[in-house]
């Protein structure tokens, strides 16, 4: 019964949140009367119960820079391992499923972003160095749309084009 | 790698407005390039927005893309039917238009021709807009495409025109609801308008697809949806058009993946796979290569 409406529970954190933010919630809070990981971690991880502590996963940059990269496209990929780290490049563990499909390589088979990183890393390094910089410089494969920017450029270019002063700036016979 | 017969032109129409286009056409490109990119093919799909709404455009690309696009002035579909590119901060005068710089890549398989809001008002205050030029460019540029989708604007128009121009097949997307059918009709008359002015240019339905039909496995719809679905078979038979066996149910997915979420994103592509399956698998397109996975 406890275990069904915890399961409910988790169910819609999951739903609401995703499964890493939950996941790295849980973690975070750690079980009770023991310090959590963050702290174990900032302590120096000075736990000597005898636990076996798990290597942890190398993060995107730590993982790009031990990667052979040419100097065309190192520093367009370190940029990008840093906005993967932040999240604000292949966001969800979906954007990299996502992105891996579109690129014709075989989905992660683990659901975690951690995991995925030498797959999407290596994927990147494959890609033609202007096709890597696009997808930097227009932030593309970021998460979802927002209306916001795209209605700011549409006003943008609504008031250029009418300080242009010209109803056919843009290239059409208006008469 | 081109097909023989140069690329499959296919557009989604339907003069009814709010009845999937653009979700299945952008849904669609999405699942042929995956496709090809998964059978290690070269082959290319091409997804072109006929609608100035720009919505496929916006789906395809992403909000960096397409504000990138926005801001540099870039061209767009609007440059295709004027046929140079305007002057800009970059250069003084009107230059040539490159097919370079009106694609825009989405990823190895899939490029779009975007579209832009002033669409509209660009040709509506033309002299003379010509609804060839799309099928000009094409045939002078887009040969090496493999698959052509064209996403138009629900109203019959120039760009409706143009579509038709450029297409060998049409693909109509309708949702099961009272209002569903009244584009057929509409639909009907002006194909066959088109048909009578442009006697040399075979151009066919190739079916109808019910979209956002119901919640797979919930309900049928009830009465309702079952008294649109027989309107729909008969509109349908009066025209002789195909309707695909695979309805594309509703799915919370579709509009957070036209959004560019792929977290949670439910049944969404099965559903369009399924359907994908059933269309890729039609005689008419078996040269695409496109069909079910084996």
């Amino acid at each position: 019964m406890v275990k069904d409406s915890l399961s409910d529970t988790l169910r819609a954190m999951v739903m609401e949140y995703g499964f890493e933010q939950v996941d790295a919630s849980l973690r975070e809070i750690g079980p009770p009367g023991r310090p959590n990981q963050k702290a174990e971690a900032s302590n120096g991880g000075t736990d000597t119960r005898g636990t076996t502590r798990r290597k942890s996963k190398p993060t995107a940059p730590q993982y790009v820079a031990k990667m052979e990269l040419l100097p065309e496209v190192e520093p367009t990929v370190v940029e990008l391992a840093e906005r993967f780290q932040s999240k604000s490049f292949l966001p969800t563990f979906g954007d990299i499923v996502n992105f891996c499909r579109l690129n014709g390589i075989d989905e992660p088979a683990s659901k975690s972003r951690a995991n995925a990183i030498p797959r999407v890393f290596k994927l990147l390094v494959s890609m033609e160095p202007q096709e890597v910089q696009r997808i930097l410089d227009e932030g593309m494969f970021s998460g979802p749309s927002r209306l916001g920017p795209i209605a700011d450029a549409i006003r943008r270019n609504g008031r250029a084009s009418a300080v242009a002063g010209s109803s056919d700036s843009l290239g059409i016979d208006s008469r | 790698m081109p097909s023989e017969s140069g690329p499959i032109c296919i557009s989604v129409i339907n003069m009814k407005g709010g009845v999937g286009k653009t979700t299945v056409a952008a849904s669609l490109s999405r699942v042929a390039a995956r496709r090809y990119s998964y059978r290690n093919s070269s082959r290319r799909v091409l997804a072109i927005d006929l609608d100035p709404q720009a919505n496929m455009s916006q789906a395809l690309m992403g909000e960096g893309s397409y504000r990138q696009f926005l801001i540099s002035r870039s061209p767009s579909v609007v440059e295709v039917f004027t046929g140079y590119q305007p002057p800009t901060s970059g250069s003084s005068s009107a230059t040539a238009l490159s097919v370079s710089s009106v694609v825009r890549p989405v990823s190895h398989n899939l490029r779009v021709i975007p579209s832009r809001f002033d669409f509209s008002d660009n040709l509506i205050s033309a002299v003379r807009p010509d609804s060839r030029c799309l099928a000009r460019l094409i045939a002078d540029d887009f040969q090496d495409e493999a698959l052509i989708l064209i996403d138009c604007a629900p109203t019959e128009s120039i760009f409706t025109q143009a579509a038709y121009h450029a297409s060998r097949y049409i693909l109509v997307p309708v949702r099961p609801e009272f209002f569903a059918t009244i584009g057929f009709p509409l639909l009907n008359d002006s194909l066959n308008e088109f048909r009578r002015s442009n006697r040399g240019h075979q151009i066919d339905v190739i079916g109808i697809v019910v979209n956002d039909a119901t919640y797979r496995g919930n309900n049928d719809g009830g009465p309702e949806r079952r008294t649109a679905m027989i309107e729909i078979r008969e509109e349908a038979a009066k025209n002789g058009w195909h309707i695909f066996d695979n309805q594309i149910s509703y799915s919370r997915g579709f509009p957070k993946m036209m959004r560019g979420n792929y977290s949670h994103i439910g049944n969404a592509q099965s559903e369009m796979n399924r359907f994908a399956d059933e269309f890729f698998d039609m005689a008419e397109l078996s040269g695409l290569g496109l069909g079910t996975l084996p």
